[in-house]
């Protein structure tokens, strides 16, 4: 599993996912994380982390948020050369086949689809950290 | 006889002069095409009576023909403006299932006798989604009690309610979830593992996000049949003593849900687009 001590960012725009994914993260993994409220404030944070030498190890996301949606951060990200391999998790309450698409071809690390339980994100936690480590 | 105003569910006939021997059998063959012009699923016909004054026991007899072929068709006709005295004669005539009469066009929507054809494979989904929402985010076992139409009779507590507009190539309308306020704060401490007291601002976004969930669920599998239901964003609504008023004139239905931390409801109400 992540180490307790990996740098993590939670982005949603609703106040009560932001709570309870880091829940998750802390009950599940020890793992405090930071958080932002859009895209934007996302990639201001992500950039900062970068410049100060302490850049994130796990993002983890929403799709629908206002200004920036998951998808582009997600972009913007692999797009970077010192990002590019960071796991990127994307939360969604929609899973049609063409966003699982678009998500994959972005370079998304895994998916959480809502509803979800503790157990369930734990067990997508673990395959993307499973995934790192090959 | 007649000018003929069609909505996407009812025709308005209004008659421009008393129904005598002389105009009936014109005014029944227009009436004729004018049913047989209706779409399938349609409410029926309404003859407008506010220019015509009042109507007899020969002319209830003559437009039986008609209203009958409409009840076979699974439609109704109906009598806006009818004075009081025509409205005791349907009535001493035994003929009220017949001919309805009604004060307004909005009526039809609102009347129990017309209740909407409910789609299930449209509700499933939604009510589905629901329940498997509650269970897996805010560890809620919820059941489902007997829907209904949303009246004016029925009170419903409402202290907070997600909305979101629903749009597709072939309807309109929308979906709300409403909560009384206790059922709320004990439904957040389900999500979130901490008791609330008050519905605060942060706290509001739970019902968008439930309702977020659940559309989800349900665009999934309606648009998994063509449903093509485009994404939307939930708003949130609070207060005391809320009424949610859907923009579309279609009846609301009223998805009713028990739980051990209190009772919820799903409203929703859909109009086919006209072509």
């Amino acid at each position: 599993m992540f180490p307790s001590n990996t740098k993590t960012l939670v982005v949603d725009d609703m106040m009560t996912m932001r709570k309870i994914v880091k829940k998750c993260l802390k009950d599940g993994a020890q793992i405090e994380a930071d958080e932002a409220v859009d895209g934007n404030e996302a990639w201001a944070k992500i950039e900062l982390a970068v410049k100060s030498g302490q850049p994130y190890q796990l993002i983890i996301s929403d799709w629908n948020m206002p200004n920036m949606l998951g998808i582009e951060l997600l972009k913007k990200v692999r797009e970077n050369e010192t990002l590019k391999t960071i796991p990127f998790i994307l939360v969604t309450a929609e899973s049609e086949a063409s966003q699982v698409t678009e998500g994959i071809k972005a370079g998304v690390s895994s998916y959480i689809v809502k509803p979800f339980s503790a157990n369930d994100f734990m067990e997508k936690l673990l395959n993307v950290y499973k995934k790192t480590q090959k | 006889m007649f000018i003929i105003e069609k909505f996407s569910q009812v025709s308005v006939a209004l008659l421009k002069e008393t129904m005598t021997p002389l105009n009936t059998t014109a005014l029944l063959e227009q009436l004729q095409q004018e049913v047989d012009s209706l779409p399938e699923g349609a409410k029926g016909i309404v003859i407008n009576f506010e220019a015509a004054g009042d109507i007899t026991s020969f002319n209830l007899r003559d437009l039986s023909a008609v209203a009958k072929y409409l009840k076979v068709k699974k439609m109704q006709m109906m009598f806006l403006h009818l004075p009081r005295s025509g409205q005791k004669l349907i009535k001493e005539c035994g003929l009220d299932n017949l001919f309805q009469c009604i004060s307004s066009v909005d009526d039809i929507f609102k009347s129990e006798k017309f209740v909407p054809k409910v789609d299930v494979n449209f509700l499933n989904p939604f009510i589905e989604g629901a329940l498997h929402t509650f269970k897996v985010q805010c560890n809620i076992e919820m059941t489902t009690e007997k829907m209904h139409l949303k009246g004016k009779n029925k009170t419903l507590d409402i202290g907070i309610a997600g909305v979101i507009g629903l749009t597709s190539s072939s309807f309109n309308g929308s979906i709300a979830i409403c909560f009384p306020k206790e059922t709320f704060l004990k439904v957040m401490e389900g999500m979130l593992f901490e008791k609330y007291e008050e519905i605060t601002p942060d706290l509001e976004d739970g019902a968008g996000e439930l309702l977020n969930i659940i559309f989800g669920h349900a665009k999934r599998i309606l648009n998994g049949k063509n449903y093509q239901i485009d994404k939307a964003i939930p708003t949130i609504v609070k207060g005391k003593a809320l009424e949610v008023r859907h923009l579309t004139p279609q009846a609301t239905l009223v998805l009713p849900f028990k739980s051990d931390v209190g009772p919820l409801h799903i409203e929703v109400c859909i109009q086919d687009k006209m072509n």
